[in-house]
C-alpha cells in the first residue's frame, strides 16, 4: 500500500475532490479513483470487485423488500463467501483431500491451478456480509447502487481494513457536501504520517533486527529468542497499526470518518478487553455476525463458554490465511477467552457464596498474563515460528528466559499503570511535526523492508 | 513572525540533512570500492549458486575460498567477480558452477535479489536488463533508489548507513549437508519445476544472462585468471528429466570456448595457449545415492570427495 | 422496564455485591459487562420483553446505560 499508485491516486483525487461542488460528484471521481487504483494493481482484482458488489447489491435489493428474506440473505452470504473460499482456501482443501487420498483412494483427485488471490478479498467479503446481515436486521437501508460500489471499492480502505460498516460510510456520502475543514487535512496528514513512522520506522527496524534470529534460531541464546518473540510481538502491532493510521488518514483527507482499528492493544488487562483493542473493525465483525449469532444456537453453558468463543476465534484465525498456523492461532486465543470467562464466573461465584473476593495482590498478575498469552499466540501465527517455540520450550535456559521474562513483565505492567496517571495531559500536536515525522520516515526507510504482514488478506 | 521562523528551521535542518548525507554517501562510495570478496591470499575463488555451495568445499581445494550464495544468478557473479578482481591481487583461479538452468530467463524474485547485491551492481545492470525487456516495476524502484536520487536527498540512509557497517548479504560460501533425500520423487518433480518451467511452459532463454556469462569469460581474460566453469553432479533421475531445449542451448555457450573439457577417469586437462575458459561437465558423472543431498546438490561426502577432483586439476603445479 | 434491567444485571453480572448502578452508569465501556454478559442479556430481553436486539446495536456506544437499553428496546 506504501506505493506509488496509492499515493499518487491520492494526491491527485484529493485535489480534484475539493474543488468539486457535490458529494455526489466527489462519490463519483472516488469511486473512480478507486477502480483504478485496483485496476493498476491488478486487473483480475477489479473483475471480481464489480462481480462481487453487483451481486450483492443484487441481493441487498431482495432481501429489502421481501418480507421473509432469510432465504435471500443465506444465499447472499454463501455467494460472497464461495467466493472467498473458491480463491482462498480451494488450494488448502485440495492439500487436504490429497492426503486424504492416499489413505482412502476412493476420493477424486483434483488440481487445483494456482489462483492469484483477488487482491483485499478478503475484506470486501466481510463488508458484503455485514452489509447484507445489516439489511436483514433493518439496521440500514440498501442505498444506491453508486454508494455501495464506493463503500466495496474505497481504496483508502481497500487494502488493508479498517473493516468499515456501510451504516456509518453511507450517511456521510449522502450529505450533500462534506464541508472543508483544515482540521481534516490536518488530522488526516498527520494521521498518515503517523503511520508511515510506524511502520517504516518502528516495525521494519525491529523487523530487520530479529529477522535472523527468526530464520536461524539455533544458532542463538533461547533467550535471545524469547527477545525476537516479543519483538515480533511489537513488529506486528506497528506495522498493522501503520497501515491502518494511513488508511484512516487518508479517508480524514477527503473529510470522512471511518473506524479506528486499535487502541493501545497491549495494555488491554485481559485478553476479552485486549481483542476489543487489537485490530477493532475484524473483532467487532466476529462479535456481531458469529459470535452473538452462535450464541443464540443454544443456551448450554458448554456451547456458550466452550464451543463458541473457539469457534469464532477459529474463524478469525482461518480468515487471515489458508494455514493451520492461522487456525491454530484462532484457537488458541478462543480457549484463552474461554479459561477467562470461566475464571470470571468463578470470582463472581466466590464473592457470592464465601462472600470474599480474590486476593488484590493478584490483580497485579492479570496484565503480564495478558500480554504474555498474546506473545505466546505469535508463535503460531507468524511464519516459521515452530522452530522458535522448539528452541525456547525444549530448552532449559528458553524456559528460564520466559520465567524471568515474566517476571519482568509484571515489573513493568507496575510502572505503566503508575506512568499512565502521570502522562495525562496530551502532546499538543504542531503542523510541524508532520513534517519532521515524513522527514525522519524519509531517511529511515528501508529498502530491506519486510512486506506487509497483513497484505496478502 | 512565528511561521518565518518555524520555516527557516525547517530550511536549516533540510540543510544540514542535505550536508550530512552527501558526506555519508561519499563515505559510503569509499567503503563499496575496497569491500573485499574474499580474504587477502587467496589463489582461487569459487563462485556460483547452491550447486558451488553445496559441491565445492574449500578445505579440500588450496588456498581457496568460496563466495557461492544460494540463488545467485550469472549477472550477480559478474559483479562479485569485479569487485573481486579489483580488491585482492593473488587471484589465480576462478571456479564459477553454471547448470543447465543457469540461462534461463528470471521468473520472479527478481527485486528481491537486486536488493541483495545492489551495492555491488552499478548502473550498466539495469540498463542491459532494460535493454533485454527484463525491467519489471521493481526493478525500476530499485533503478530509481539506488542510482538516479541526487546525493543530497537523505532517502533511506540509515539502511545505506547499517548496510555498509554490517556484513554484506550475498558473501556466502559452502554449505555444509549431511544425509540423503534421494527416493522423494516429489522433490525431484519441485525441483525441475522450479528450475526450467513457469506453470506450464519453459522458461524461455535469457539472452542477458548469456551475455553475462561472456563478459565474466572477458574480464577473466583480461585480468588474467583461469576460469573453470564446472557443470556440477547431477543424480541421473534428475538428468532423465531436462527439457533438451535447454540443454542444447547451454552446450552450445560451452563449447564456443576454444577448449571444451571432459574429465575422463584419471586424465589430465590439456592447457592450449588461447583458452577463454576451461570447462568441466560433471552432470554426468556417476556417483553413489549416498554422496547427494537431493537430485541435483551433493552432500558433504559428496562435497570431499569431489572437492578433491576439483583441486587435482586446479591446483595441478 | 429499566428496573427489571436493573435487577438482571445486578444478579447475573456484578461481580461486586456493594456497587451501586443505576440507569445511567457506564455498564459497558467501565467494564462491568462484557461481551459474554451481553449474550445473556440479549437473551434475557428476548425473553422478557420480545423484542430481539441485533449485536451491532449492543455496543459500548448505544447501549451502555441501562436508560440507552430501553431506548433501544422501544425502537424495536
Amino acid at each position: 500500500m506504501i506505493s506509488f499508485e496509492f499515493f499518487g491516486i491520492l494526491s491527485i483525487s484529493l485535489i480534484l475532490y475539493w474543488l468539486l461542488p457535490a458529494q455526489r460528484y466527489r462519490n463519483l471521481l472516488l469511486t473512480a479513483s478507486s477502480l483504478l487504483f485496483i485496476w493498476l494493481l491488478d486487473h483480475q482484482s477489479l473483475i471480481v470487485v464489480l462481480a462481487l458488489t453487483l451481486f450483492s447489491y443484487g441481493m441487498g435489493q431482495i432481501i429489502y423488500r421481501q418480507k421473509r428474506s432469510g432465504w435471500a440473505h443465506a444465499l447472499g452470504i454463501v455467494g460472497v463467501l464461495s467466493s472467498l473460499i473458491f480463491f482462498k482456501y480451494l488450494g488448502f482443501l485440495a492439500g487436504i483431500t490429497d492426503s486424504l487420498y492416499t489413505f482412502l483412494e476412493a476420493l477424486p483427485r483434483f488440481s487445483v491451478h494456482h489462483l492469484l488471490l483477488p487482491l483485499g478479498i478478503s475484506y470486501i467479503v466481510l463488508k458484503h456480509i455485514s452489509y447484507l446481515t445489516d439489511i436483514k436486521w433493518k439496521l440500514v437501508k440498501p442505498g444506491n447502487f453508486l454508494d455501495f460500489l464506493l463503500y466495496s471499492s474505497l481504496f483508502t480502505i481497500f487494502l488493508a481494513g479498517p473493516i468499515e460498516r456501510f451504516e456509518r460510510l453511507s450517511p456521510q456520502l449522502k450529505s450533500p457536501r462534506i464541508p472543508f475543514k483544515r482540521s481534516d487535512l490536518e488530522l488526516g496528514s498527520q494521521r498518515i504520517a503517523l503511520g508511515l513512522f510506524k511502520k517504516l520506522v518502528i516495525a521494519d527496524w525491529i523487523g530487520f533486527f530479529i529477522a535472523d534470529i527468526w530464520r536461524n534460531p539455533d544458532q542463538y541464546h533461547p533467550g535471545l529468542a524469547v527477545l525476537a518473540l516479543f519483538g515480533y510481538a511489537i513488529q506486528i502491532y506497528f506495522d498493522f497499526a501503520g497501515y491502518s493510521d494511513i488508511a484512516i488518514g487518508s479517508s480524514r483527507l477527503f473529510g470522512l470518518k471511518v473506524m479506528g482499528n486499535f487502541q493501545r492493544p497491549y495494555l488491554a488487562p485481559n485478553i476479552s478487553q485486549f481483542w476489543r483493542r487489537w485490530h477493532i473493525s475484524l473483532s467487532d465483525f466476529i462479535r456481531d455476525y458469529i459470535f452473538f449469532p452462535l450464541s443464540r444456537l443454544s443456551s448450554s453453558k458448554l456451547w456458550l463458554l466452550g464451543f463458541v468463543p473457539v469457534i469464532a476465534m477459529a474463524l478469525c484465525g482461518i480468515w487471515h490465511g489458508a494455514e493451520s498456523r492461522y487456525l491454530l492461532w484462532g484457537i488458541w486465543h478462543g480457549l484463552g477467552l474461554t479459561v477467562y470467562q470461566l475464571f470470571q464466573q468463578f470470582k463472581r461465584r466466590r464473592i457470592k457464596r464465601k462472600g470474599q473476593r480474590l486476593n488484590a495482590s493478584l490483580a497485579v498478575l492479570a496484565w503480564p498474563v495478558t500480554f504474555m498469552f498474546v506473545s505466546l499466540g505469535w508463535l503460531s501465527f507468524r511464519a516459521f515460528g515452530l522452530p522458535v517455540a522448539r528452541h525456547i520450550f525444549f530448552s532449559a535456559e528458553g524456559l528460564l528466559a520466559i520465567l524471568l521474562s515474566f517476571l519482568l513483565l509484571i515489573f513493568i505492567g507496575r510502572a505503566i499503570s503508575a506512568f499512565q496517571s502521570r502522562i495525562s495531559a496530551k502532546v499538543r500536536w504542531r503542523p510541524a511535526f508532520t513534517l519532521y515525522l515524513l522527514l525522519i520516515c524519509l531517511i529511515c526507510y528501508s529498502a530491506m523492508n519486510t512486506e506487509f504482514i497483513y497484505a496478502a488478506f | 513572525m512565528r511561521l518565518f521562523k518555524q520555516l527557516l528551521l525547517f530550511l536549516f535542518v533540510m540543510l544540514v540533512l542535505g550536508l550530512a548525507s552527501i558526506a555519508i554517501r561519499a563515505w559510503i562510495n569509499k567503503e563499496k570500492a575496497a569491500l573485499t570478496i574474499c580474504p587477502p591470499d587467496t589463489k582461487t575463488l569459487i563462485l556460483g549458486d547452491s550447486h558451488a555451495r553445496t559441491a565445492l568445499n574449500p578445505e579440500f581445494i588450496r588456498a581457496s575460498f568460496s563466495s557461492a550464495q544460494k540463488a545467485e544468478e550469472l549477472e550477480y557473479s559478474y559483479y562479485k567477480l569485479k569487485q573481486a578482481l579489483n580488491t585482492t591481487n593473488s587471484l589465480e583461479n576462478i571456479i564459477l558452477t553454471v547448470s543447465y538452468f543457469n540461462f534461463s530467463s528470471p521468473v520472479d524474485n527478481e527485486a528481491e535479489m537486486m536488493k541483495r547485491y545492489h551495492r555491488i551492481i552499478d548502473e550498466s545492470l539495469y540498463q542491459d536488463k532494460a535493454a533485454y525487456k527484463e525491467y519489471s516495476a521493481a526493478i525500476r524502484f530499485r533503478h530509481l533508489i539506488d542510482h538516479k536520487l541526487p546525493d543530497y536527498l537523505p532517502f533511506g540512509l540509515l539502511n545505506s548507513i547499517i548496510e555498509t557497517w554490517a556484513e554484506p548479504m550475498f558473501v556466502g560460501g559452502y554449505e555444509l549437508r549431511s544425509g540423503s533425500t534421494i527416493g522423494q520423487r516429489r522433490a525431484l518433480d519441485g525441483a525441475i519445476q522450479r528450475h526450467y518451467y513457469h506453470g506450464n511452459s519453459l522458461r524461455p532463454i535469457s539472452p542477458l544472462r548469456t551475455a553475462y556469462f561472456n563478459k565474466i569469460v572477458k574480464l577473466c581474460q583480461q585480468k588474467k585468471v583461469r576460469l573453470w566453469v564446472i557443470n556440477t553432479p547431477l543424480h541421473l533421475d534428475y538428468r532423465a528429466e531436462l527439457p533438451p531445449q535447454t540443454v542444447s542451448h547451454y552446450q552450445k555457450i560451452m563449447t564456443q570456448g576454444e577448449q571444451e573439457l571432459i574429465l575422463p577417469n584419471g586424465q589430465e586437462p590439456q592447457e592450449k595457449d588461447q583458452a577463454d575458459f576451461i570447462y568441466l561437465d560433471y552432470s554426468y558423472l556417476y556417483l553413489p545415492d549416498a554422496y547427494f543431498f537431493d537430485y541435483d546438490h551433493l552432500n558433504s561426502e559428496g562435497a570431499s570427495f569431489f572437492s578433491q577432483i576439483i583441486d587435482r586439476l586446479v591446483n595441478r603445479n | 422496564m429499566e428496573e427489571k434491567l436493573l435487577d438482571f444485571i445486578r444478579d447475573e453480572f456484578l461481580e461486586d455485591p456493594e456497587l451501586e448502578i443505576d440507569a445511567d452508569t457506564r455498564l459497558i465501556s467501565a467494564g462491568i459487562i462484557d461481551s459474554f454478559s451481553l449474550v445473556s442479556l440479549q437473551s434475557y430481553i428476548e425473553r422478557e420483553f420480545g423484542k430481539r436486539i441485533p449485536a451491532p446495536r449492543i455496543t459500548a456506544e448505544s447501549f451502555d446505560t441501562v436508560r440507552q437499553m430501553v431506548q433501544i428496546i422501544q425502537q424495536f
